[in-house]
């Protein structure tokens, strides 16, 4: 496979093309990664605004037409709506686990069982936030189930 | 058929043969406390089969969207209260049960409590299952990072 790197004047928004004939496991991984790891979020941190990795954020919530981004420790407003987070981030770490959260998997330290057929997810920072019966069967098709 | 849809057939399917292997231990005690000697008329099975399945589509009962633990306690409530009602009503409709008789009242409805938790039970031992190998899954998950 051939890879070209461009250089690109500075202030130009920097871009990843894929050229390829079949979008397979190998490459769809390697997206993922590209995905997650460089992907930010701009957040509005007091008087500041500041970017966050996409890798860094434990889950987004959407409370009463905001939607806030929780890091291990901080919260912050964003100016996305959860719908765009889910599409932009499809097949990465982030997962639709109710009608307002969206989680990062790879910041889960455990699933509990709930009643009513729903699940807790247990963060790595201590937080519990539930996957509703919903979204269960999606949360299985992701881990491989 | 989406994945939820189909997950809450099998639920459902579950719940029914759960509740009528449940109501046909209750039922002997029932008869043997309230009918013993009488000639059972073969409806009875029928109706005994009936009501499982119509209670069973409790499952499909969420007058509260839960999205708090409350409410989902809420919905259980919900259910229970419907399956009362159903057999309750069906039993002094098909006359096995007398309303009026405090008794046979008790009894039918402890018979019904019992059934419910065996149900619930049995239906949180899956779950629970069910959790433990959507952890293997995950700690999978983050070893491999997403490679599922």
């Amino acid at each position: 496979m051939k890879i070209t790197i461009q250089d690109i004047a500075p202030g130009e928004e920097e871009e990843i093309i894929v050229r390829c004939r079949n979008l397979d496991e190998a490459l769809l991984r390697v997206i993922h990664e590209i995905k997650t790891r460089r992907g930010k979020f701009t957040v509005s941190d007091k008087d500041k605004i500041r970017q966050v990795d996409a890798g860094d954020v434990y889950y987004f919530e959407a409370v009463d037409n905001k939607v806030f981004l929780y890091l291990e420790q901080d919260v912050f407003e964003v100016r996305y709506k959860l719908y765009e987070i889910e599409a932009e981030y499809e097949n990465t770490d982030f997962f639709r686990a109710s009608k307002s959260v969206i989680i990062n998997l790879a910041k889960v330290r455990q699933f509990a069982p709930e009643f009513g057929g729903r699940f807790e997810a247990q963060m790595m920072n201590g937080e519990k936030l539930i996957i509703s019966r919903q979204y269960v069967p999606a949360l299985k098709k992701r881990l491989g189930m | 058929m989406t994945e939820h849809f189909k997950k809450r057939i099998t639920e459902f399917f579950l719940t029914f043969c759960i509740a009528t292997t449940g109501t046909v231990f209750v039922s002997a005690v029932y008869i043997n406390i309230f009918w013993r000697g009488a000639l059972l008329d073969p409806d009875f099975l029928w109706q005994n089969l009936l009501l499982c399945f119509v209670c069973s589509l409790c499952n499909f009962i969420h007058p509260f969207q839960e999205s708090s633990r409350i409410r989902v306690w809420l919905n259980i409530g919900a259910r229970y209260l419907y399956i009362n009602v159903v057999i309750l009503g069906s039993g002094h409709l098909f006359r096995w049960l007398d309303i009026k008789n405090i008794l046979m009242l008790a009894v039918m409805m402890l018979e019904i409590l019992l059934v419910f938790v065996m149900v619930s039970w049995v239906m949180w031992q899956l779950h629970k299952k069910d959790s433990e190998r959507l952890n293997e899954k995950l700690q999978e998950y983050q070893r491999t990072g997403g490679r599922t």
